[in-house]
């Protein structure tokens, strides 16, 4: 098989590999960078384990072909910290307690985080919309929709800080 | 892991087109190819991705028309300004597609050439009227979708094209329109039944103009009702007219029974679906 070479942005850094066209998204963000925070559930687009943010959108990355990544950015949980500080996403789903195992977070997370990026104030309505394609067995989603509403609230105050 | 294939990476329409005639698979999204392929059911040698096609992926308008590129998203849809004003039907499809991650991936082209009969862009484009344009190293040809839809996963497409844009006639501001879909949930459900229903409408006289009604889940494809698109026409809308033309619903559907319900379902769910959606554009 033909190797590929594919640029991309990963989590604000330029990267270029070659590797096999046949790789996904996912497996690039885990088995070649060993980035374990991004998710394998049912490989399917079913369940959003697995989201990342392509150009700010949310997208399952078991579905997407690494070549497809050609010159875009690709952010995955681990990029969304800066500088040792938490994103407010990150922080109100610690502080709601919106995370039982785990293992639907960073997707949960991601999800939002385009929602965010489009909507600093978005209605439940919207925020359930967002979330709708990210499955979650432990909480029940009311906490997670709780953090992500406190997550809209302290994200404005911070840029009316002038902080971002 | 996906098994071994060649991979074409074009960097225009001429080299994706001269990639297909040589017997590569095309990759839009590939939200419908890479489930296929993972589960086995598709194993193609060599695949084009045709993802960095600038030239498939905008959505422009002229006069009479809105033009889609192939490449365009759901997501697009659901955000562009000129779907929004002119096509607003095509923009409650789209909305019910998957999930936001699979909108922000699933194109139209895709969508259409994927021709599942439960396929949720498909309807409000057939209601529309729209035409497709098809491209291959021979050149051009545009058919209505509704002749291009062939079966459940058919279409007339020959394996040297692309489709590569979708041509809408562009509603107007006083058409009245409904998207509505059965699933088994809110997100993330395949259509169990599914309509599409535009016209224009005088509250007045209660008479309507211009319908388009196709119906999606209920046949081996998406079709037109153009006999109740008539006695649309025909009749005042007054309550009692909605309730019997809605009723008339079933007998343009050829469903099937399948894990997600049964024929006899279906059948009922579209004089519902109908009946909901004509109720609602009237009052
Ligand atoms: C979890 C999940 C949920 C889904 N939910 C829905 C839903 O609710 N409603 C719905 O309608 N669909 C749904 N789908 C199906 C799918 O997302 C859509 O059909 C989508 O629009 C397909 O577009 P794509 O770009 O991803 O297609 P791809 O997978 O890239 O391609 C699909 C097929 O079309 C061919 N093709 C693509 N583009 C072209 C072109 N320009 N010219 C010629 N051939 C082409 C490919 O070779 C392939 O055979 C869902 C899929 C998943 C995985
Ligand atoms: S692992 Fe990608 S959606 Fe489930
Ligand atoms: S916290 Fe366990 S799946 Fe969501």
């Amino acid at each position: 098989m033909e190797k590929v070479t594919v640029n991309f942005t990963l989590n604000g850094d330029h990267e270029s590999i070659t590797v096999n066209p046949n790789l996904t998204l996912l497996e690039v963000i885990r088995d070649v960078f060993g980035l374990t925070g991004t998710k394998e559930g049912c490989g399917h687009g079913e369940c959003g384990a697995c989201t990342v943010l392509l150009n700010g959108k949310a997208v399952n990355s078991c579905l997407v072909l690494i070549s497809q990544v050609e010159g875009k950015e690709v952010t995955t949980i681990e990029g969304l910290s800066r500088d040792g500080s938490l994103d407010p996403l990150q922080a109100s789903f610690i502080e709601t307690g919106a995370i039982q195992c785990g293992y639907c977070t960073p997707g949960m997370i991601l999800s939002a985080k385009s929602l965010l990026l489009k909507n600093g104030n978005p209605s439940d309505e919207e925020i359930k919309t967002a979330i709708s394609g990210n499955l979650c067995r432990c909480t029940g989603y009311a906490k997670i929709i709780k953090a992500i509403k406190l997550a809209a609230r302290n994200g404005k105050t911070k840029d009316a800080g002038g902080e971002s | 892991m996906l098994k071994a294939f060649e991979l074409i990476r074009p960097s225009n329409l001429a080299e994706a087109l001269a990639a297909v005639a040589s017997g590569a698979t095309p990759l839009a999204g590939g939200t419908d190819l890479l489930v296929r392929m993972k589960k086995g059911m598709l194993a193609p040698k060599k695949i084009v991705d045709l993802s960095g096609l600038k030239e498939l992926s905008e959505i422009k308008e002229d006069e009479e028309n809105i033009i889609l590129g192939s490449l365009v998203t759901h997501g697009d849809v659901v955000d562009s300004e000129l779907t929004n004003n002119y096509l607003p039907l095509l923009v409650q499809g789209c909305r019910t597609v998957g999930s936001p991650q699979i909108r922000n991936t699933g194109t139209l082209g895709g969508n259409i050439v994927n021709a599942s009969p439960a396929a949720d862009s498909v309807p409000p484009l057939v209601a529309l009227g729209a035409k497709v344009v098809l491209s291959s190293v021979n050149g051009e040809r545009e058919m209505k979708l509704q002749e291009f839809l062939a079966g459940p996963g058919k279409t007339l497409k020959r394996p040297d094209e692309l489709l590569t844009s979708i041509v809408v006639k562009k509603m107007k501001p006083e058409e009245r329109c409904l998207y509505r879909k059965l699933g088994q949930r809110k997100s993330l459900a395949i259509s169990i039944a599914s309509v599409a229903v535009k016209f224009g409408f005088d509250p007045e006289t209660k008479k309507c103009s211009n319908p388009g009604v196709a119906f999606g889940a209920v046949g081996p494809v998406v079709r037109r009702a153009v006999e109740l698109e008539r006695l649309l026409e025909q009749k005042k809308l007054d309550q009692q007219a909605i309730k019997e033309i809605a009723s008339k619903a079933r007998e343009f559907c050829d469903p099937i029974s399948d894990i997600r319900a049964s024929a006899e379902y279906r059948r009922e769910m579209c004089c519902s679906l109908l009946y909901e959606a004509l109720y609602e554009l009237t009052c």
